[in-house]
């Protein structure tokens, strides 16, 4: 299962890479390119759209995969390429409801990473969604949305 | 194994109103199989999610840190523990154990003790301070498994050793998370 996973994170990234060529010769005409795609929920990582059209992310599901910065490194990536390509906002919508404690850091990373995009004058916000009943998933927004720039509206489903 | 012998074990798990028992070698792939077998066994509400997130954790510091070690079927050397968990009727009771060398051990019983002298509030700026740093020295994952057992079981976890042989103790967690 998580083999065949990393097999279409790859061929996702090979695109990816393909993808830059074609848009470094439209940003010479003025036109840049950021591409959107979709990882799915497996039973060890969370569904990750990344919508570079509408301007969105989202995470949905739970991690407790082995090497949690292997599977969010995309997102790291998505959203540095989403920024240079000239874009100034990015609304998140989040509703993870398990984390183990290696991917709660990977994903702290996520949110230090977003907090430097912020400095630097993009515009993000995260809608952190958590079931009635959920302490756990309440406490992780409420521990996620300290010392951040970024603003987190939290709503309960 | 004669039937006698296999009653005992029968009859152990049922008066310990045992759910699950896994006792070997714990890589990735069976730690995922034994959280979706708990998942089938007994679905995913919030409740279960807390009992789950306790027994990743156990799970995975078994394979990261237990001293008795195998390889897995896919190659990598995995450690060795034992995981229960059991239906207390108000609550589950999550226990696991393994073995840690000696000499490991005065420094994991100060992490134990520290744990134990902070309530939940401390537990959590524990967390927040630990999860922003360096992981530990020698730590494989982010170094935060026994803090979050402590958080997620309201501090009452339960750290415990016990001699198993000249060179090894016998290291167990027990935590309850109410239904």
């Amino acid at each position: 299962m998580w083999n065949k996973q990393a097999l279409e994170q790859a061929n996702i990234c090979a695109a990816r890479y393909a993808d830059k060529w074609y848009s470094k010769i439209l940003s010479n005409y003025g036109v840049t390119m950021v591409q959107s795609f979709v990882i799915e929920q497996t039973d060890q990582t969370p569904r990750l759209v990344l919508d570079a059209e509408a301007g969105t992310m989202e995470l949905v599901g739970i991690c407790y995969v082995e090497d949690p910065m292997d599977f969010f490194a995309v997102a790291f990536e998505w959203m540095d390429e989403y920024f240079a390509s000239g874009k100034t906002e990015l609304h998140c919508v989040i509703n993870i409801t398990y984390l183990n404690t290696a991917a709660s850091k990977a994903f702290r990373s996520l949110m230090r990473h977003m907090d430097q995009h912020c400095t630097s004058g993009r515009n993000i916000t995260i809608t952190w969604y958590y079931e009635d009943g959920d302490d756990d998933a309440l406490d992780m927004g409420n521990f996620y949305s300290t010392n951040l720039r970024v603003p987190i509206t939290i709503e309960c489903v | 194994m004669i039937a006698t012998e296999v009653l005992r074990h029968y009859a152990q798990a049922k008066t310990t109103h045992i759910l699950m028992m896994f006792k070997g070698g714990l890589s990735q792939n069976i730690v995922v199989d034994l959280g979706g077998l708990l998942q089938k066994r007994l679905g995913f509400d919030a409740k279960v999610r807390k009992m789950f997130s306790i027994f990743v954790e156990m799970a995975q510091n078994i394979k990261n840190y237990s001293d008795e070690k195998e390889i897995s079927n896919d190659g990598a050397e995995v450690g060795v523990g034992i995981l229960l968990l059991a239906d207390t009727g108000s609550h589950y009771e999550l226990s696991c154990g393994n073995l840690v060398r000696n000499e490991k051990v005065p420094t994991l019983k100060a992490q134990c003790e520290y744990l134990k002298s902070l309530d939940k509030e401390g537990l959590k700026a524990y967390h927040e301070e630990r999860i922003d740093s360096d992981p530990p020295p020698g730590s494989k994952g982010a170094g935060l498994g026994l803090i979050d057992i402590s958080i997620k079981s309201n501090a009452n976890a339960v750290f415990d050793f016990v001699r198993y042989d000249n060179d090894y103790v016998f290291f167990s967690i027990t935590a309850h998370v109410s239904k």
